[in-house]
């Protein structure tokens, strides 16, 4: 379950979240707002990338800032910006040798790489493994951000604008990770998503704020 | 359109100079005109024919170092990379587009260029008459470490626009040549200098092909700076100009006043060494997003980028030994005035400076009070 405490958050002056407090436990969740409302900025803190100025976001019980909690969270955001003077080989490598060592299912070292290829397979970007992250087109940079963040086969799946600029297959192979993923996958999008047969909660994130008045929420 | 290209590119980059040039005039306010006056100064030497092999080589040095960086920051503007594709699409006849090329690089180039074609023109002309005498084989001998001089400047600076960067040529042969310095005569190095740019033009290319090792954030840390090495290479290019300088200096300046000099060195290139810190903090701020994804917490990756700085210092270090510049009092304060620096910009990048001058203000008071 992911929980935000009393989350406090602004850009400048720009006000993002005040005192924002809620709980999701669904297993599709697709959060919806215009541009600018803060999606983004709900994936980064939920990732723990940006540290509340107020507040605290725990994932499973344990605080998402702690180095730990990073092995059971994956994100892919356009925000995180990959290092575009490596390979998507060397990218992948060093990925999964951060990772190495995790104490969940399937994610060893070795059954790291196996998973890897699988990801580099299904959204086919085998043919670019020797292509600089900066030297990839819009649609493969985001195939590589969303194997980065499956890579690791974490237990919370956070995924911002997901379909931006992949073609057919991709969205398939998209549509197939939403169905089938085993863990929890929380979706900032402006277009629809389906996950199959799983329901897919909608949340849209102005009544989410409009609803935060200090009381928790639990979706 | 293409010097508009270039002003522009300039005024950016000037832009960007003038924190850095701010923090130069408060710390060296009687350095700046000795450095305009480096390549005014260089002439003078290479055109006195009274001039040894020994200063020629290490003038021409420094002199070919500045030029080259000075060409190396200018090179994006130089060439309008920004706007190479909307160029090429423009009907540019070839001749056209060669004269602009060449207008450029001598715009860009300035003084460089035009200080020893000018002064080889007015010694030209005002000579002619000498020049066309019977038995005049001396004083075109004479002229030669001058044409020279213009020669390599050209050739660096066309080199300066391009990626590949003249190791073999500008920085190893030159550094060793010190210590034969006195075996050849200035026509005879010149010609030793073409010959080796030749073989270097002939060099093949060849990128740097990482292994299994190093790993990890090293491993990206070094990736980061073979993909962009004009930061390091401008590094090791100043390092390279202060030892050239040092060695001009030392051997121009009374005895007693050297170990001055050279405490002063040691500031210099403990400073320049430890800025490498910059700009590894620089690339884990631009990904710090990507790099909080990553389950590993901010101290080690700090400690990590650190080492991996200590390690790059390494190799300064050895150029420093291998000139043979510094005694053991040298080595102490450049320790110092490197570790000082570090500790500034890891703890307050903005007012890193304040960290090396600390120190020296102390061994001021120190020796005061000795």
């Amino acid at each position: 379950m992911l929980v935000f405490e009393h989350i406090c958050h602004h850009y400048d002056n720009a006000v993002i979240f005040r005192n924002l407090s809620f709980a999701i436990d669904a297993p599709r969740v697709l959060i919806t707002g215009a541009n600018g409302s803060g999606k983004t900025t709900l994936l980064l803190l939920a990732a723990g990338l940006l540290k509340p100025l107020a507040g605290h976001v725990h994932f499973q019980q344990q605080d998402v800032l702690l180095p730990q909690a990073k092995r059971r969270i994956g994100i892919s955001a356009n925000k995180v910006e990959l290092p575009v003077f490596m390979t998507v080989q060397e990218l992948l490598q060093f990925q999964a040798l951060q990772f190495a060592g995790a104490d969940q299912a399937g994610t060893s070292a070795a059954s790291g790489k196996s998973v890897t290829t699988d990801w580099v397979a299904e959204f086919g970007l085998t043919p670019f493994m020797r292509t600089k992250v900066g030297d990839l087109s819009l649609g493969n940079s985001k195939k590589l951000s969303l194997i980065m963040a499956l890579q690791h086969q974490p237990q919370l799946l956070l995924l911002d604008e997901p379909s931006n600029g992949l073609d057919d297959h991709s969205r398939t192979v998209l549509t197939h990770v939403l169905t089938s993923y085993p863990g929890q996958v929380i979706v900032a999008s402006h277009e629809p998503l389906s996950a199959g047969e799983l329901p897919m909660l909608h949340l849209p994130l102005s009544s989410l704020i409009a609803q935060n008045t200090g009381a928790n929420e639990t979706a | 359109m293409r010097v508009r290209l270039y002003h522009e590119a300039l005024r950016l980059w000037l832009q960007s100079l003038q924190q850095i040039g701010f923090g130069l005039i408060v710390l060296f306010p009687m350095a700046l005109p000795a450095l305009v006056f480096i390549p005014l100064l260089s002439l003078g030497v290479a055109a006195n024919p009274a001039t040894t092999a020994l200063v020629y080589l290490n003038t021409l040095w420094g002199y070919l170092l500045l030029l080259y960086s000075w060409m190396t920051l200018q090179r994006e503007g130089i060439n309008g990379s920004r706007y190479q594709l909307y160029l090429q699409s423009l009907p540019t006849p070839p001749l056209l587009k060669a004269a602009s090329d060449a207008g450029l690089l001598i715009y860009g180039a300035n003084f460089f260029i035009l200080g020893p074609l000018v002064l080889l023109s007015v010694v030209l002309f005002q000579q002619s008459a000498r020049l066309s005498a019977a038995g005049s084989m001396q004083l075109w001998l004479e002229l030669v470490p001058l044409a020279g001089m213009l020669l390599l400047a050209i050739c660096y600076s066309l080199l300066a626009l391009r990626r590949k960067t003249p190791w073999l040529s500008l920085l190893l042969f030159p550094f060793l040549a010190f210590s034969w310095a006195t075996e050849f005569s200035k026509p005879q190095w010149l010609l030793l200098w073409g010959a080796v740019l030749l073989v270097e033009y002939w060099l093949p290319a060849f990128s740097l092909k990482l292994g299994h090792w190093p790993q990890g954030l090293y491993r990206l840390l070094l990736r980061a700076d073979i993909d962009s090495p004009s930061a390091e290479s401008l590094r090791l290019v100043a390092l390279l100009l202060l030892i050239a300088l040092t060695r001009v200096c030392v051997a121009a300046v009374n005895a007693d006043f050297a170990p001055y000099l050279l405490n002063v060195i040691s500031f210099l290139t403990g400073l320049l060494l430890a800025s490498s810190l910059f700009s590894t903090q620089a690339l884990r701020a631009h990904y710090q997003l990507y790099l909080a994804t990553l389950p590993q917490n901010a101290t080690k990756q700090a400690v990590q980028s650190l080492c991996y700085v200590l390690a790059k210092t390494s190799f300064g270090v050895l150029l420093i030994v291998a000139s043979g510049i510094f005694g053991m009092t040298q080595w102490a304060l450049w320790l110092l005035f490197y570790l000082a620096t570090l500790l500034g910009i890891w703890l307050k990048p903005k007012l890193f400076l304040v960290f090396p001058c600390a120190v020296v203000m102390g061994l001021v008071v120190l020796r005061a009070v000795d």
